[in-house]
């Protein structure tokens, strides 16, 4: 085990937990499975990396990497809510769509940055030259966006934004435009997702279209796999727990490659992981064996809760009741 | 004060046929009435509802809210004067939410909702004094999540919210029916104080005759999308449950036999 090699692995775990925080967004918040993210990561690479290359600066260029990032998400948003097309089939066009965009900005697969100014070469100029400045870096971006989205989500529209994911009846039924929520939290999301691309091409030295592979795997897997270690009973608890996922993703990907695991066999090892998590509640279902239960107990439980199931009416249940 | 004019509203059943859900109702409900609405299932009650509600838009008629024709508006933009209360005790909150977060939103009904903090402490002092006098201990409770409530907790807390900004307009739907009956007789309970101190103008719909005459200033009962008795003042005094439930069989049966007539 090298401890160069371990540090990269948590470096790029808190560079990709700002992806999982864009996830983290649309999946548990907005309750909404996002492929765009697969064309924003790489979107956000593509601009920033031509960006810099025509002399940009390139923290502005992190900047435009955002904006693009966010009105791709908005696309995906208007097509879902205003053409009222099926969510997940909304974001696969978009992200197919942003592939040939991607090669548009590019105007080849890959743009290099070797040479080239970076966030990290500039901060090294201005003195901060450490081993340890790139995890520095993420571990202040990963923080900042954490705080950001925490407080935008106990802001008036952030509330609203909370709301439509989990009760969209209930929140139009107070005056607010669910639609503009969807397309709102899209569109932030997918901000963060272009930005971590902008961050991670200056990171490793150059854009590429393909980058965006499997990017919604890996967020999901960090928000999963953080939210079984932090239940996110709060926003708060919920970022956290998807930061964390993403490192340890990272860290389980260091430690299967250092397993044997050949890098090509990373995916199903994802896949997999996501898959059983997400079976998780069923799964646990089956082990448990659960037996039917029985009237007295269901009785017990409807008394406690005060509610008698849709159909009954209070007539007829004070009737049975005697 | 609602005015509804010629309002219908037509649903397709297949084949290129379709049902008529409200027929050319008209109503006016002054400012600070209290309606209740009755009639069997399929009567036109709740499509009346959702249609003032903005849910569905009708074929033809129109809606007047407080001097303003809201027809056409969206759902979204008529809530801001129209509070509602559903039937299911899960659908007026959101349950992964805290009872607070819940009220900050209903506290901003209508208004435009901005990146200011959304739960401050002065709210939360309001929000106290709006939930004490419920006697549910929910203001000792601001930062529960709305799931561990009971239905009934629930449901007082979605009426909090329908009614804490005084909309136009009060639409509940069958509000206390998925409730058992003393959870249902506290909430209607709640629901009389509410109303009664607020001079709210309320439309409920109910299947219980009972708590539709005794409820309220006026009572209308709905029968094939149309309204066939518009009771109130002393006359709806006198009426009693059985009376109703004649008048109920009186109103299909002449319609039964206006329809012999048309056919004829």
């Amino acid at each position: 085990m090298s401890w160069h090699a371990l540090g990269g692995s948590i470096e790029q775990g808190l560079a990709y937990g700002v992806l999982a925080l864009g996830v983290y967004l649309t999946f548990r918040v907005l309750q909404f499975a996002d492929l765009t993210v697969d064309g924003t990561f790489p979107l956000g690479a593509a601009v920033a990396a031509v960006l810099i290359v025509g002399g940009t600066s390139p923290v502005t260029a992190v900047a435009v990497a955002f904006l693009a990032g966010a009105a791709a998400g908005a696309v995906t948003g208007f097509m879902h809510t205003k053409m009222r097309i099926a969510g997940l089939l909304a974001s696969i066009l978009t992200m197919t769509a942003l592939y040939s965009v991607n090669l548009r900005i590019m105007g080849r697969p890959n743009v290099p940055l070797l040479r080239q100014p970076t966030i990290f070469t500039m901060l090294a100029e201005r003195g901060f030259d450490h081993p340890l400045q790139a995890l520095v870096v993420f571990g202040v971006l990963a923080l900042l966006v954490k705080l950001s989205i925490d407080w935008f989500l106990s802001t008036h529209l952030g509330l609203a934004v909370r709301a439509t994911g989990d009760n969209p009846v209930m929140i139009r039924s107070l005056g607010v435009n669910t639609d503009s929520m969807i397309i709102l939290g899209l569109a932030f999301s997918n901000g963060l997702v272009a930005l971590a691309g902008a961050m991670i091409a200056q990171y490793q030295g150059y854009a590429d279209v393909g980058m965006g592979l499997g990017t919604i795997i890996t967020g999901l897997a960090s928000v999963i796999l953080g939210n079984a270690l932090i239940k996110p009973a709060t926003v708060f608890r919920g970022t956290l727990g998807a930061l964390l996922g993403a490192v340890l993703y990272r860290l389980a990907i260091y430690f299967a490659l250092s397993a044997g695991f050949a890098p090509t066999d990373l995916r199903i090892v994802t896949a997999g992981i996501v898959v059983l998590a997400l079976a998780g509640p069923a799964i646990k279902e089956r082990l448990a064996g659960r037996k039917a239960p029985t009237d007295e107990e269901l009785d017990a439980i409807a008394r406690a809760s005060g509610v008698v199931p849709l159909g009954a009416r209070p007539e007829q249940a004070g009737k049975e009741g005697m | 004060m609602l005015v509804i004019k010629g309002l219908t509203k037509t649903f397709p059943v297949g084949g290129g046929s379709v049902k008529i859900a409200v027929d050319r109702v008209d109503l006016t409900v002054e400012k600070g009435q209290f309606v209740t609405v009755i009639g069997s299932n399929g009567a036109g009650k709740s499509t009346l509802l959702n249609l003032i509600a903005g849910h569905h838009l009708p074929d033809r008629g129109t809606i007047t809210l407080d001097g303003v024709d809201i027809t056409r508006w969206s759902e979204h933009r008529r809530a801001g004067y129209i509070g509602r209360v559903f039937q299911d005790p899960l659908q007026g909150t959101a349950a992964s939410m805290t009872i607070e977060e819940n009220l900050s939103m209903a506290e901003l009904r209508g208004k435009r909702r901005t990146l200011r903090r959304g739960v401050t402490p002065a709210a939360r002092a309001r929000y106290r004094e709006l939930l004490a006098p419920l006697g549910l201990g929910l203001e000792h409770r601001l930062q529960s999540e709305v799931r561990l409530l009971s239905g009934g907790q629930r449901q007082s807390l979605s009426l909090i919210m329908a009614t804490m900004t005084r909309p136009s307009l009060l639409l509940l739907d069958e509000h206390t029916a998925a409730l058992d009956p003393k959870t249902a007789q506290q909430v209607l309970e709640l629901t009389n104080r509410i109303v009664t101190e607020y001079r709210l103008t309320t439309l409920m719909v109910t299947h219980n005759l009972e708590h539709a005459l005794r409820l309220g200033h006026r009572t209308i009962m709905m029968h094939e999308g149309r309204i066939v008795l518009d009771l109130s003042g002393p006359e709806r005094e006198k009426m009693t449950v059985p009376d109703l439930l004649k008048e109920f069989s009186r109103a299909r049966g002449t319609e039964l036999l206006e329809d012999r007539l048309l056919l004829a």
